[in-house]
């Protein structure tokens, strides 16, 4: 009697060892967009202690998946399984009439944090009007100071509790040797610095389940090493499970860490261990933008590359003759800031008429930004741009579009609500025609599809002597790509001068930074 | 029916003001409440030059010129300067609240705050099929029509209303086609202007005036706008002429104390249920998550 | 020396008003026009508790508070959904309803003709009814408000405040539940401007819905724009700079007739000049940016 009862409940022992190592679980998630499905019936079990990379193409639904799984985005359809602590807590949709009458919404981040759910953002967003050490003590969880009538009538409750709050804070902060600096605001310190107060912040809010949304971009190698040696740390000694989004997946370090690589591509996601992630075919994208960057600058032409701080490639193809040609645009230590964010911090380039120069960024660097601070778009706090010789960085756009710029932007760059024939009404002068925009002129543009509307940006661009191309294939059939990539190496014959953004591809200068 | 006419009326004036907002609003995104220095200044121009027998014809002329150049005014020197430096909704919202305290005041200093009448005397009535209109009313009703319907009519076939849709719509990309965006928005202000102005004159005559009156219009006109749907310009056209119907039967059959809460309501109607008004474009809401 | 004692009683007040708006502005960082609304509950649910009920000061405060706190979840339930411009239209239309209700609700609150014969503020049988007594009284008052609210933005929850005005979405992403704080903002600001509003009523024994119209919200937030949020100073500087600008005029022998429009013309002109040159008021350390 006595050795079955064991038995059963050793049996349920182990059963339930298995079962205490999952910290999370979805089953048939999706979600779409206007009719567009980004994700489609996703299910993943995370166990934990696991470290993730999740990876994919942009727009392949990272960032959507992120937000589900943190709270921030409700799914149209799925279930999902918080069980981070011992009690289970399960969410399923479409929710039932009943459960919508609810006025109090039950699936919000805050709610999902109590769960044991963190997030890194990827510009990291520390509170900027306080210090590092308030950052961190804010974080901790269950405050009885943060119900107002506690804190006018438990005074010395309260700071007892602070006390204890500020000494843990502090101990965490001096462990990342930011010992010195728990009194400074926080645009004082380095960017690994921050990512790391912000990854502190999440795990004294109580994270066990971090998710950090491209945590190392814009780190240099050191950086990199730090932030990932934290994170290391953190599974080992605390345990925690971690969620790595990352745009780029061959970097070492992160592999050496990681044990599961999921991807999303098409709406659906695949599960892999990292030997076989790694021998998965990579993408050739990189390698044909390159290839086709020798075709440009021609048989007798070079092409240069060269490597910048915060992981950015700049490859110029330079044709016969283009060397010493006159300097279309140079800009020199150009300072951007978006809200408190410094972007761009004394950035500078010169750029030859005739050359095309490619630029190669990790999400979030700020490559968009460069080009809207060239274009005019956006504001610079300082520097200098000068093009064809006039500086222009005191005239508003539309002064320096007609000084002889075009700038093709990456995102909502379309007229919604006017219709594809109003556009080319528009437009002064079309240099590209696909062709296919012509037979729908009543077409309101918010109905077109993203390849559509790509075509009639480019189609749309006035004649320039100068391009700035923000990731300008974006959404285009392969026979458009060669079309266009075709007319603009005939621009680079006429003299022009064309300065591309492109995602970071697996060409990536972080991947030879082996053996950090 | 004739409270019907009445607020049908009133609707179309009030749709002229409501037009004037949803332009700046649609054009830079600003809660212009210095639109109401506008509506309360134009008739003051008039009876001034009424009063020095100028005549009719030339008054309503400078009143409308002064609206036109008072409202340039507003973009280049209290929006346009503060656009430059990016400033945010908030701050356009205090700086146009500022010069509306301000003016206002300036308008009540020299002309006292009581309220004026541009005309003496009872107005003539017509009656049409049992509805009994007065001549101003009459007046107001068919000048408003017009107006209205010649601006939709400009907005769809010309090439500025195109550009004005471009405006409402994506004004950076607009200024990256090569368009100054900095002169497309100065005729934005000066043609809400011009619309608020001719509001404001065809009311004074019917009813009348007082410098104060303005706030009021600018947060009917705001109302329409937002019924009717941001982003849109037919929108906040049928908002207005909706919001003065009711407006007309809820004084009739309950009192005219209610008029402005059951106006607020219906907006907090709307907010929740249909923050998008009628004819505005979902997903570009500002909701929380 | 009563006309001084005076002009501090109207500083008590303020400095109420404007550390309670600085509550929401500075800190919530929502533009709030409903504010006068409020002032006005106070003034008349203590008013009517003192005349009908015939209770003493200190009761008819609390009910005043806890009936304005109750009222506050009009405009903080719909600041969980909407921000920026929406949120302001709410807060209009609070605004609008609650002096409609001030106005209209005739049997309650008399409407327009107000409520007159407001006893003085009297503890335990001792009634403050010199002057000097009730400044006595007022400050006290005015201490306490200041000093509760200090305490509260120097605790935890003041800082919680804070990393919601500056990032909401990362707060809630910590586990902060921002929706509570908001509602125990609004909850705790509307109280303490009802508090301000009672001991008006109890000073000039008078009342009537004129002084909550909208004109006077806006009046408040242009003494905390101007003053300047986000601190503790600022909200201080905002209240003096009220009371001590129609001395100054009166100093300049401004005629009396045009002395109050002069005095508006002159908020809405620092107004603009705030948003222009600095945000962030006089005194201020958040930038409405």
């Amino acid at each position: 009697m006595t050795t079955r009862f064991a038995e059963e409940e050793l049996m349920s022992d182990t059963e339930k060892a298995s079962q205490d190592d999952v910290v999370l679980s979805a089953r048939g998630l999706s979600k779409a967009f206007g009719g567009q499905i980004v994700l489609n019936d996703i299910s993943f079990t995370l166990k934990r202690g696991e470290v993730v990379l999740l990876r994919g193409e942009n727009g392949s639904g990272k960032t959507t998946l992120l937000n589900i799984l943190t709270g921030n985005l409700k799914p149209d359809a799925g279930e999902l399984h918080f069980s981070v602590n011992s009690a289970r807590e399960v969410f399923r949709w479409p929710r039932r009439w009943w459960q919508n009458l609810n006025p109090f919404d039950h699936f919000t981040p805050e709610r999902i944090a109590w769960e044991g759910v963190g997030r890194v953002w990827q510009d990291i967003r520390l509170f900027p009007t306080m210090t590092v050490l308030d950052n961190v003590v804010l974080s901790s969880p269950k405050q009885a100071g943060e119900n107002p009538v506690m804190a006018l009538l438990r005074l010395g409750r309260i700071n007892k509790e602070e006390l204890y709050n500020e000494e843990k804070a502090g101990r965490w902060l001096n462990s990342l040797g930011l010992g010195e600096r728990l009194h400074s605001s926080c645009d004082k310190i380095s960017l690994g610095q921050m990512k790391r107060v912000a990854i502190a912040r999440a795990v004294q809010a109580g994270a066990k389940i971090l998710f950090l949304d491209e945590p190392l971009s814009g780190l240099d190698g050191v950086g990199v090493a730090e932030v990932m040696r934290y994170l290391d740390a953190l599974v080992r000694t605390d345990g925690l499970t971690i969620v790595l989004v990352e745009h780029v997946f061959n970097i070492p370090r992160v592999l050496d860490l990681a044990t599961t690589v999921w991807t999303l591509a098409d709406g659906g996601l695949t599960v892999e261990n990292t030997e076989a992630a790694q021998r998965s075919p990579r993408s050739d994208e990189g390698l044909r933008l390159h290839s086709w960057l020798n075709e440009v600058a021609g048989p007798d032409g070079k092409v240069v590359s060269r490597d910048l701080r915060g992981g950015v490639r700049l490859t110029t193809a330079i044709p016969k003759g283009t060397e010493d040609a006159p300097v279309a645009l140079e800009v020199t230590d150009l300072v951007v800031r978006r809200g408190y964010r410094t972007v761009l911090d004394r950035f500078s380039i010169c750029l030859r008429k005739g050359q095309l120069t490619l630029l190669e960024s990790p999400n979030g660097w700020g490559k968009s930004t460069l080009l809207d601070a060239i274009a005019g778009v956006l504001p610079a706090q300082s520097g200098e741009i000068v093009f064809n010789g006039d500086q222009i960085h005191a005239l508003a756009a539309n002064r320096r579009i007609e000084k002889g710029m075009s700038y093709l932007r990456s995102r909502e760059a379309v007229f919604g609500s006017l219709s594809i024939a109003e556009h080319q009404k528009l437009s002064r002068g079309t240099s590209v025609t696909f062709g296919e925009n012509s037979h729908n002129g009543h077409i309101k543009a918010n109905l077109l599809s993203g390849g559509q509307r790509q075509k009639l940006l480019i189609e749309m661009l006035p004649k320039a002597g100068m391009y700035l191309l923000d990731e300008p294939f974006i959404g285009l059939d392969s026979h458009s790509v060669s079309q266009y990539a075709e007319y603009l190496q005939q621009q680079i014959g006429g003299n022009k001068t064309i300065f591309m953004a492109m995602p970071e591809t697996t060409n990536s200068p972080l991947r030879d930074m082996g053996g950090i | 029916m004739q409270i019907l006419f009445n607020g049908l009326i009133q609707g179309l004036l009030l749709a002229l003001v409501g037009l004037g907002f949803a332009l700046v609003y649609n054009g830079t995104g600003i809660f212009h409440i210095a639109q109401g220095v506008i509506y309360a200044g134009a008739p003051f121009i008039l009876l001034m030059c009424v009063q020095a027998g100028v005549g009719w014809s030339v008054g309503v002329v400078l009143s409308l010129l002064f609206a036109v150049v008072l409202s340039c005014l507003y973009e280049v020197a209290n929006h346009g300067p503060l656009q430059k430096r990016e400033a945010s909704k908030e701050i356009h919202l205090i700086a146009s609240l500022g010069v509306y305290i301000s003016l206002v005041q300036v308008i009540a200093i020299i002309w006292g705050n009581e309220t004026r009448a541009l005309r003496n005397g009872v107005d003539e009535t017509i009656n049409l099929a049992g509805v009994i209109l007065t001549h101003s009313q009459l007046l107001g009703g068919a000048a408003s029509a017009a107006l209205l319907a010649a601006f939709l009519i400009w907005l769809k076939r010309t090439d500025i209303g195109l550009q004005f849709r471009a405006l409402s719509d994506n004004p950076t990309q607009l200024s990256l086609m090569g368009y100054n965006i900095r002169r497309l928005r100065v005729v934005v202000f000066a043609l809400s202007g011009l619309l608020t102005a001719a509001a404001a004159l065809l009311m004074a005559v019917d009813i009348g005036f007082d410098p104060h009156s303005g706030l009021q219009m600018v947060l009917l006109a705001m109302v329409a706008t937002i019924i009717g749907g941001r982003g849109s310009f037919l929108g906040p056209i049928v908002g207005a002429i909706m919001l003065g119907i009711l407006r007309s039967q809820v004084v009739w059959y309950a009192s005219a104390r209610w008029e402005e809460a059951m106006t607020f309501l219906l907006l907090v109607m709307f907010l929740f249920l249909r923050p998008q008004g009628l004819f505005g474009q979902a997903g570009r809401v500002e909701a929380q998550l | 020396m009563n006309y001084l004692l005076h002009l501090l009683i109207y500083l008590d007040i303020y400095l109420i008003v404007t550390m309670s708006l600085n509550l929401l502005m500075g800190y919530g960082g929502l533009l709030q026009v409903a504010h006068a609304a409020y002032y006005g509950i106070g003034a008349y649910v203590a008013a009517l508790a003192m005349l009908k009920f015939g209770w003493g000061f200190f009761p008819a405060v609390g009910l005043a508070v806890v009936v304005a706190g109750i009222l506050s979840l009009a405009v903080s339930l719909p600041a969980w959904r909407f921000r920026g411009d929406y949120f302001v239209m709410v807060s209009l239309a609070v605004q609008s309803v609650g002096y409609s209700l001030l106005y209209n609700w005739v049997d309650l609150t008399n409407g327009p003709f107000g409520l007159t014969g407001i006893p003085r503020p009297s503890i335990f049988g001792y009634e403050f009814d010199t002057i000097g007594a009730v400044t006595l009284f007022a400050s006290v008052t005015a201490g306490m408000c200041i000093l509760c609210t200090v305490l509260l933005l120097k605790s935890p929850w003041g800082r919680l405040l804070k990393a919601m005005r500056d990032d909401e979405l990362a707060a809630r992403s910590l586990g902060k539940n921002t929706r509570m704080a908001k509602l125990q903002a609004f909850m705790l600001a509307c109280a303490l401007v009802a508090v301000a509003g009672s001991l008006y009523a109890t000073y000039v024994s008078y009342i009537d819905p004129t002084s909550f119209t909208l004109d006077e919200s806006i009046l408040m937030l242009s003494m905390v724009i101007v003053g300047g949020t986000g601190n503790i100073r600022g909200p201080l500087v905002g209240a003096l700079i009220l009371i001590t600008l129609p001395e100054l005029l009166r100093f300049v022998q401004i005629p009396d007739a045009v002395a109050a429009n002069v005095r508006l013309m002159i908020y809405g002109l620092l107004l603009v000049l705030m948003a222009h040159f600095r945000p962030q008021g006089v005194s201020g350390t958040y930038r409405l940016q």
